[in-house]
């Protein structure tokens, strides 16, 4: 029994060093998670999924709050305007979402703003406007889930913005690489997609573009509702699996240095 | 303009129409009736197209006293408050008979035509379908589908495989205790389903027991989809620790003590060893299963009149069924899912149900199943496809696993869906009427934004939550 257990540690030990460490750039941990998936389950999760460092946006601040207490040398939060997630759709016309971002940045750190929805002319809604001027004020990431048109608005309303494309806006590689060569604040999330890496091997357009642009690019889990925490240790896998697909040195910006690079340090005055 | 031609379906509402038997008089055209205490009115239109001019032909007679003299007509949109946009002309063609013609309805919806017998007023209400909707509602047939083999399973349709399966389908020596049965989830009284929120073998599992009925044309199998055969998946409960908790060796076992002959009979040769025994207990069950196909259905007999343009067949279908088909084919978006004569893609979907399965514990759905398809010696890529060409493994060699996939759950057939009470993938939903509330307010903030764009939440109105009700209960057989 004792052979076994060794052998078992010897195996499995090297096998946890090797595992690349994730980023992950795009999760939430909104208002109805916080029961079903209570702080220490959440971190449990990441733990096992061997997330080095996570990118938080929620519905509801509060939750990711308690996240970030319980462990800030995991959790970067950024503030979504979104109260509940039923504001998806509305935030950029309701005007009461500026004071409650305004307050919520008196009183916590951030590293961003977002992920909030945004689409083209909508962008230049006065309330957007008033968040794009917040992050301007604060120095923070906007974390844009928007159409190319929606993140060239934001550029226009703030030329020096740094933002974070989620999903790359769901965009062909080549578009989302002519975006990212024309925009050089510009990052992108690969949350929620698939048609980069399926079955542990990168699709070739994709791959031009990694290669290209290695310093450019996230991945992201997108925890939208609470059971999807429960998939945060498969998609870890399954980024390594891809990620392995490319040089090493350029997984590993993907997989963790970028983001660590771009955020580890956005809350280190704490 | 061709696009929005209809098919007209005419029911009279249902207090206006009079059994045969009690009619009085005979009304000098054959057609739709309508009648009240003193007249019988029948009515007969022309192929009618939405926005086409139409006729009426109309008889009518006094069920006592005088014959009635003098006829208008009219037809409104209740729900729109407006009527036609033309006034039609009758002229009588003879004693109690009428020709009225420059009707139109421009519009697709609810109508109601209206009748005035020297003053006294009698309406008749109808559904008219765009020919969209009526395209939509042709694909939901015709039922039932030509037998299909299966070619994968090589006795698939031969009766003394039939035969062998259906007594293995109620054999308790399957399973390890000799006390679970196919039959214990799957009884035939229960539209071979169990009645249960979750099915329960030796123990309780995480999901809701689907029926057999029609599961011979299925792609997929189980709720996650994990097999692409029935015979594969009939496998799986017997091996199941948590529902018959048999193994390949316990099978092949019970075959050769107890069903040797029939075996032989079924297959043409002696029982062969655990595994090869196991997948052709697998293909008896499922030669058993694939006879299992529902019968016609009032919605089956409404189809065929819609195809045929048979205004009369149409008629007996009731008027709230039908209004539930043009939500299920219209606002509701239903068909875009539930589509076809099985009412399914085939597919998966997440349908805004939660899939905790416990504490701390997710169901994972088609995602899971996509990997334990892929992982599994008896899907259609092995073996034991008793098809050469593997023609039939296209599904499995190339599906993808993707994101979405996580929580995902078959998108279920519609057919005898009123006898399969309680609903989703973990019979979380109790009634109908609860289904049609789950999509009248789905929580949409479960859904992905760049997720399915067609569920939305519906915002039915009571009436409309019970006309869809009701739709679905016309799926049901006899």
């Amino acid at each position: 029994m004792r052979i076994a257990l060794a052998l078992l540690l010897w195996i499995s030990v090297p096998a946890r060093a090797q595992e690349l460490p994730i980023f992950d750039a795009h999760m939430h941990y909104s208002h109805d998670a916080w029961d079903t998936v209570p702080v220490k389950d959440v971190l449990a999760l990441l733990r096992k999924a061997g997330i080095r460092r996570a990118l938080i946006s929620s519905s509801g601040d509060d939750g990711q709050q308690r996240l970030y207490a319980a462990a800030p040398d995991l959790i970067i939060p950024e503030l979504r305007p979104y109260r509940s997630r039923a504001d998806t759709g509305s935030w950029f016309r309701d005007e009461t979402v500026i004071p409650y971002l305004e307050e919520r940045l008196r009183r916590y750190r951030y590293a961003g703003i977002g992920e909030f929805h945004l689409y083209g002319a909508d962008t230049d809604l006065p309330v957007p406007r008033r968040m794009v001027q917040l992050a301007r004020q604060y120095n923070l990431f906007l974390h844009a889930h928007s159409d190319a048109d929606g993140v060239e608005r934001l550029f226009r309303q703030w030329p020096q913005a740094r933002i974070l494309w989620a999903h790359a806006g769901f965009e062909r590689p080549e578009r989302v690489a002519e975006m990212l060569r024309k925009h050089r604040t510009l990052w992108a999330d690969l949350a929620f997609r698939t048609d980069h890496g399926s079955g542990g091997k990168v699709d070739a357009a994709w791959r031009k573009v990694f290669m290209e642009l290695p310093d450019r690019f996230m991945v992201g889990t997108d925890t939208y509702t609470p059971e999807r925490w429960h998939y945060v240790p498969e998609h870890a896998t399954w980024s390594r699996a891809w990620l392995s697909d490319l040089p090493r040195e350029v997984a590993e910006q993907i997989a963790w240095k970028n983001g660590e690079r771009l955020f580890s340090s956005s809350l280190r005055s704490d | 303009m061709e696009k929005r031609r209809t098919a007209l379906q005419l029911v009279s509402a249902l207090g206006l129409i009079a059994p045969l038997a009690a009619l009085a008089c005979e009304p000098a055209v054959k057609g739709t009736r309508v009648e009240t205490a003193r007249y019988a009115l029948a009515y007969r239109l022309s192929e009618v197209a939405v926005s086409r001019h139409f006729t009426v032909e109309v008889g009518a007679c006094a069920k006592s006293g005088p014959p009635p003299e003098t006829l208008k007509i009219d037809a409104q949109m209740p729900e729109h408050r407006h009527g036609m946009n033309y006034r039609p002309q009758v002229k009588r063609v003879g004693s109690g008979h009428w020709r009225a013609e420059g009707l139109m309805f421009h519009m697709p919806g609810k109508w109601e035509l209206v009748f005035e017998l020297d003053g006294e007023r009698l309406a008749s209400e109808m559904v008219v379908f765009s020919q969209e909707e009526k395209a939509r509602i042709l694909s939901h047939g015709p039922w039932p589908p030509k037998p299909r083999r299966d070619p994968s399973n090589r006795v698939s349709g031969k009766p003394e495989a039939i035969a062998l399966g259906e007594r293995l389908f109620f054999e308790p020596r399957l399973s390890s205790t000799g006390s679970v049965l196919c039959a214990t989830c799957h009884a035939p009284f229960r539209a071979f389903q169990d009645a249960r929120a979750r099915g329960f073998g030796l123990e309780e599992v995480d999901r809701n027991t689907p029926s057999l009925v029609n599961v011979g044309s299925y792609r997929w199998y189980g709720w996650d989809g994990a097999h692409d055969s029935l015979w594969a998946q009939s496998l799986r409960p017997l091996l199941d620790p948590r529902e018959m908790h048999a193994t390949p060796g316990h099978v092949a076992a019970v075959l050769k003590n107890f069903y040797q002959a029939d075996y032989q009979r079924a297959f043409g040769r002696p029982v062969p060893e655990a595994e090869e025994a196991l997948v052709d207990v697998g293909k008896a069950l499922a030669a058993y299963q694939e006879t299992l196909v529902s019968a016609r259905t009032p919605f089956d007999q409404f189809r065929d009149a819609l195809e045929r343009d048979d205004a009369e067949g149409m008629s007996r279908y009731p008027l709230a069924a039908q209004r539930g088909l043009a939500l299920f084919v219209g606002k509701g978006n239903c068909s875009v899912c539930h589509f076809g004569p099985h009412f399914t893609n085939g597919e998966f979907a997440d349908a805004g149900v939660g899939f905790f399965a416990g504490p701390g514990r997710v169901d994972p759905g088609r995602h899971d199943g996509i990997k334990k398809l892929k992982a599994n010696p008896h899907n259609l890529l092995g073996r034991f496809n008793d098809d050469a060409t593997q023609a039939n493994a296209i599904g499995t060699q190339h599906v993808e696993l993707q994101h979405r996939n996580f929580g995902e759950f078959r998108v279920p057939g519609l057919r005898n869906v009123e006898l399969t009470a309680p609903y989703m993938h973990n019979g979380s939903l109790a009634t109908l009427r609860d289904v049609v509330r789950h999509y009248s307010e789905l929580n949409e903030q479960r859904l992905h934004a760049d997720g399915e764009r067609i569920l939305r939440k519906l915002s039915l109105s009571a009436r409309e939550s019970e006309d869809l009700v009701l739709f679905l209960q016309s799926l049901t057989s006899p």
